[in-house]
């Protein structure tokens, strides 16, 4: 049997993070060595797997069979090509900076009760995630998908004696579950319709059209569950603001896009979409996209804004994959490598910058030893370097040059440019549609993302305890700067992922529509991305040193930030978040509808009182929390039928038996004599 | 060695009762359980005649039951002695005994190749289990151990009577009246066809009500609920899988008479109906015993569904008939555990059972994810490909809803068993003197262990032994 040596690698990769969290497991609670041995364990296989994946990019697509029968008769199959190569670098990079994080963020001996499981499902989940990529095979790829989606319960579960933390990850765990019971009926499906356990793509006439519709379906369902798609999201928050704050980097920088890659990778297998289903993924990814970020400006927990905001990026991606697959139902070449180059970029850029915030996250919670943005405020004079990798994590997740940001969403511009240029496509419109939503999503993350820096890192402790904290350890600085370094490098030079992006899409099944195939770099101004893009990295450091030396030059006067006027006011009357976003909250509260508890003050004294604002989830405050609570009052009234009563109970084996013996009479035949008589 | 099979645990039964010590009576449990276990394997694997007379023999479909309760009886049995070791002031001269017996009934039913002596025997391992679940001599076991009583002998009667009516059949058209099953595999076409399909209702339902099938359920929830964790273990995992050969055979002498197309929608009714009423039930359930009852009523559910397909799903069914009795086995055992610690069974008192039992608790919701169908345990693979020969064969309505109930089953007990097993120990939680032991731990993380093997790598002597039951009983008229 032929190996070739890139999926060796990815296997080694993948057995290697699995195994990492088991030397811990065999060691005291109380020393570190576990923790370094998982750390090396996990720094090597990340760094085997990115020799494969480099490998496959340069050899290109490989395949190989594992000896191993489990139902059915065909072999394991693992192919690895530009898509899945594609995916696997944002998993083997943030997988192991995670690890790195970790060293100093959850320290074993801080946390003995709980870090030797976080580190061993921490090396399960991207075993799984590998796997799952790998797979070509209904039943690995099964294997695959729920080692992860189990092993981040885990995760999300880490501190589970916090009631809040074991509602997330219940709330998580049966949202996985229905996903992943939708992928039982979607691959029970293919194997229905293509008579084999082999995932590949179905040939024009295969199915027909009902078949196809209901896939589509399913895999909405089951990776849109995964990815966060609006309004699928539900889970996400809780679960990414209560994991350790690596875990929410994971899950939210990795484990999101794998539920993408599920979309991209099994509606490609679908032959001769329609043109609705992409603007049905189109529209999905705008609404998803502002309403995400809507959502993201009303959370007053820093934790939730992130993940919120990762359901707005998730919508992003979404609308370049729309118009990918808009361009293929038109096809229109030009359409599908935009669209799915923007998105593919953009998931890259996004398990960069978000991974980074949430590194940047954790470190001011580990200071200030909260979540509240109200409660927080001055922490860039305690932790100078968090403040500015979260300052290149905000400007690169808003989208503005010269980071990596910019890169992915133009490129998405310049395709729904594309679509409203040609006229003679009948989805136009969307596209043209599209493109300004687009722009508004920029606009708010902006604002959300002005607010988040502005009240965590500028002005004033809030509260007593948030003045306390330190500079994260230097393994978390690390972790982040390499992050940082990564969103500056694509969005300075960003031809270097090109030839990656171009392997993607070409291994996308679109094969027939890209001959030939057309590099996604002559589509592009490249150069002048470069060239913007340095030219606005010098004029703001000019910028900055003119302003710093002009602070410096004596004249500015030291006041609290936002003191309204006021010369000696109390730390409490600065800005909050909340009032901050005050008026865009006003606009959103169709959506947002935010409860406010707001106590009637009467009197010239009046007694103390306090004002209060809660923000619940939309989807699982409003409507699915309800309908299982009316659900469950149903379940709860037929239970009468069971209440102990033997006579009851002889009563239903006796009619089971009389209605088992009527279904034995035939029924027509009597009918028939009754009649014909 | 058939006989010695059989005589092995009716003669340590007999010794059971004459040994006078209460503290080494239950080591002749294992030892009893030890030997039927070696000779089981020599008996399935090394080629032993199987065919030793017609009306006692071993088909393929009896070696794979036989070998699922002699390896759950083995496992179970070190458990036991623990178990009981932890209840030294207890006299335990009947439990043994009775629990000897059961294993030798058991063996019985799944030689039996005249459904007659199947009958007799399925009546005995029912007198045999009656003390079993009246151990702790509560009042609920005492209500459990009659309500099982009485229901399982009306189901009993009533698989008596269908007996008769497939005797009658015969005798209706012309033959020879007789209850071997190989004669009436070789003249099943020529059954008279309302006494064959009464019989087989008959049987579906007095059979069906000692496996649990819903509505016949009802014993369930209190029997396992009072049982000890190992007795539920056997239960659910040993006498509801020979019940369930007991509906092999009356499904397969249906085959053989072409009536597969008649009685597959039955078959589907009923299976979706216990998986409905598990999910109805389980939702909300606070008793995590009795939870587990549920759980084991939709996985005959999923049996009986499986049946009902035909012949794509029977290798699927088969399989789902091992891998439901070995992770029953692991979260009786450690459901076992958890009540001994807490001396409840209600999870509004027991919580965090991960800080005070973490192997035990780490075990049951191991099981839990194992037994809704999570990979890379055993179940998974079971339950997908029934899943899949549901629209192989093209029951679309019937594989949403069991789809559908999976996901409700799968809430209704996740919630229960994370109450349990997460959060943090209240501060009144009561405490016995039970700690885990090696002979409480073991047997359930052995079970797990192959349930995993299950998952991951099916053996190859297992996936023969199920191919060739699966090609056993997909007979044709």
């Amino acid at each position: 049997m032929h190996f070739p040596l890139s999926i060796t690698l990815l296997l080694v990769a993948a057995a290697l993070h699995a195994l990492s969290g088991v030397p811990g497991l065999l060691l005291s609670r109380c020393t570190a060595a576990g923790q370094r041995i998982a750390l090396a364990l996990t720094c090597v296989a990340s760094f085997l797997g990115l020799v494969g994946v480099a490998l496959v990019f340069m050899q290109g697509t490989a395949s190989a069979t594992l000896p191993w029968y489990l139902i059915g008769s065909e072999p394991m199959l693992l192919t690895a090509d530009g898509l899945n190569a594609f995916f696997l670098v944002p998993v083997l990079i943030v997988g192991a900076l995670g690890a790195v994080y970790g060293l100093g963020y959850w320290p074993q001996g801080a946390h003995p009760g709980n870090g030797r499981g976080l580190r061993l499902f921490w090396g399960l989940v991207l075993a799984g995630i590998i796997i799952l990529l790998l797979a070509r095979h209904s039943v690995l790829f099964l294997m695959g998908w729920e080692l992860m989606a189990l092993s981040a319960f885990f995760l999300v579960c880490t501190e589970h004696h916090l009631p809040e933390v074991r509602r997330a990850g219940w709330v998580y765990l049966v949202a996985t579950h229905t996903g992943t019971l939708a992928l039982f009926a979607l691959l029970a499906l293919l194997y229905w319709v293509t008579g084999s356990f082999v995932l590949r793509p179905l040939a024009v006439d295969e199915a027909g059209l009902g078949t196809l519709f209901l896939l589509f379906v399913l895999a909405l369902l089951g990776f849109g569950m995964k990815a966060g798609m609006m309004p699928l999201h539900f889970w996400l928050p809780a679960a990414h603001a209560n994991a350790p704050s690596h875990v929410s980097a994971l899950l939210s920088g990795v484990m999101l896009k794998v539920g993408l890659y599920g979309l991209i990778r099994f509606i490609g297998f679908l032959p001769e979409p329609p043109v609705s289903w992409g603007i049905v993924i189109l529209v999905a990814g705008c609404i998803g996209g502002v309403l995400g970020i809507v959502f993201a400006i009303g959370q007053q927990d820093l934790k939730r804004l992130l993940a919120y905001s990762s359901v707005e990026n998730i919508g992003i991606m979404l609308i370049g994959f729309g118009l990918a697959m808009i361009g293929r139902s038109q096809d229109r070449p030009v359409w599908i490598i935009l669209g799915l180059a923007g998105c593919l970029l953009h998931i890259w850029n996004h398990a960069l910058f978000k991974p980074l915030l949430f590194f940047c996250a954790g470190s001011v919670i580990h200071a200030t030893g909260t979540r509240q943005l109200d409660s927080m405020g001055g922490v860039a004079a305690r932790l100078p370097r968090t403040a500015i990798f979260f300052m290149i994590g905000a400007v690169a997740i808003c989208g503005l040059p010269p980071l990596n940001g910019f890169v992915s969403e133009l490129i998405i511009y310049l395709g729904l440019f594309h679509g409203v240029a040609d006229a003679k496509a009948s989805a136009w419109t969307v596209a043209a549609l599209a493109a300004p939503v687009l722009a508004v999503i920029g606009t708010l993350a902006l604002a959300c993302f002005v607010n988040a820096y502005a009240t965590v890192f500028l002005g004033q402790p809030r509260q007593p305890q948030a003045s306390a904290g330190h500079e994260a350890a230097p393994s978390m600085l690390l972790a982040m700067s390499t992050l940082a370094g990564g969103c500056v490098l694509i969005g300075v030079l960003p031809w270097l992922a090109m030839p990656m992006i171009n392997q993607a899409v070409q291994a996308w099944d679109t094969a027939v529509q890209l001959r030939p195939p057309v590099a996604v770099g002559t589509l592009l101004p490249l150069p002048a991305f470069m060239g913007m893009g340095l030219l606005l990295a010098v004029a703001s450091l000019l910028m900055v040193s003119w302003l710093s030396r002009r602070i410096k030059g004596g004249n500015a006067s030291h006041r609290i930030t936002w003191s309204c006027g006021f010369s000696l006011p109390t730390v409490r009357m600065q800005y909050t978040a909340t009032s901050f976003v005050q008026m865009l909250n006003g606009l959103s509260q169709g959506v947002l509808r935010t409860r406010m508890h707001r106590p009637r003050i009467s009197g010239l004294f009046a007694e103390p009182s306090r004002f209060k604002t809660r923000q619940d989830e939309p989807v699982l405050d409003r409507y699915i929390l309800p309908a299982f609570l009316s659900i469950c009052a149903f379940f709860g009234r037929i239970r009468f039928l069971q209440r102990g009563l033997t006579h009851q109970y002889l009563l239903y084996v006796g009619v089971t038996v009389i209605l088992l013996l009527g279904w034995t009479l035939p029924v027509e035949t009597i009918f028939k004599r009754l009649f014909a008589r | 060695m058939t006989l010695a099979l059989l005589a092995v645990p009716l003669v340590a039964a007999l010794l059971a009762l004459a040994i006078p010590s209460n503290r080494w009576r239950p080591w002749l449990i294992p030892v009893a359980a030890g030997l039927h276990f070696g000779m089981t394997l020599i008996t399935v694997f090394a080629g032993q005649p199987k065919f030793p007379t017609a009306w006692i023999s071993l088909d393929p479909a009896g070696q794979l039951v036989l070998l699922l309760i002699s390896t759950l009886y083995l496992v179970t049995s070190f458990y036991m002695t623990g178990y009981l070791r932890y209840h030294a002031q207890r006299q335990n001269r009947v439990f043994v005994s009775c629990l000897l017996c059961l294993l030798g009934t058991m063996t019985l039913i799944t030689w039996a190749r005249h459904l007659g002596i199947m009958w007799v025997a399925i009546e005995t391992t029912a007198l045999c289990t009656g003390p079993l679940i009246f151990f702790n001599k509560t009042p609920q076991s005492i209500e459990a151990t009659w309500k099982y009583l009485l229901i399982g002998f009306v189901g009993i009667a009533l698989a008596l009577l269908g007996t008769l009516f497939l005797a009658y059949s015969s005798l209706h058209a012309g033959l020879e009246p007789t209850l071997a099953l190989d004669e009436l595999l070789l003249h099943a076409p020529q059954l008279s066809k309302p006494w064959l399909h009464s019989a087989f209702v008959l049987m579906l339902v007095g059979y069906g009500t000692k496996m649990g099938l819903a509505p016949m359920h009802t014993w369930k929830p209190d029997a396992y609920g009072a049982a000890p964790g190992a007795v539920g273990t056997l239960l659910a995992g040993g006498v509801t899988s020979c019940a369930f050969l007991c509906i092999l055979r009356i499904y397969q002498i249906c085959c053989a008479s072409g009536d597969f197309a008649f009685i597959s929608p039955m078959l589907i009714f009923m299976g979706l109906l216990s998986m409905a009423v598990a999910g109805v039930f389980m939702v909300g359930q606070q008793d995590y015993k009795r939870m587990l009852a549920y759980s084991s009523v939709e996985h005959m559910g999923i049996l009986i569904l499986g049946l009902g397909l035909g012949a794509p799903a029977l290798f699927a069914t088969l399989l789902h008939l091992i891998n439901n009795g070995l992770t029953k086995g692991v979260l009786f055992l450690s459901a076992g555990n958890i009540h001994r610690s807490f001396g409840s069974t209600r999870s509004t008192v027991v919580r965090g059972a991960l800080h005070r039992l973490p192997v035990s608790a780490g075990l049951f919701l191991a099981g839990f994810l194992a037994i809704t169908g999570s990979p890379p345990f055993g179940p998974f693979i079971s339950e997908f490909s029934i899943l899949k020969a549901g629209f192989e064969s093209g029951h679309f309505v019937a594989s949403g809803l069991f789809l559908l109930f999976l996901l409700v089953i799968f809430i209704g007990m996740g919630a229960t068993v994370l109450q349990v097993v997460q959060g943090q120990e209240p501060e009144d939680a009561p405490r016995t003197a039970y700690r885990e032991g090696v002979l409480t731990i073991a047997p359930p993380l052995l079970l797990l262990g192959l349930v995993l093997v299950m998952g991951v790598y099916i053996p190859e002597p297992v996936k023969v032994l199920l191919q060739n039951a699966a090609v056993f009983l997909e007979v044709r008229p």
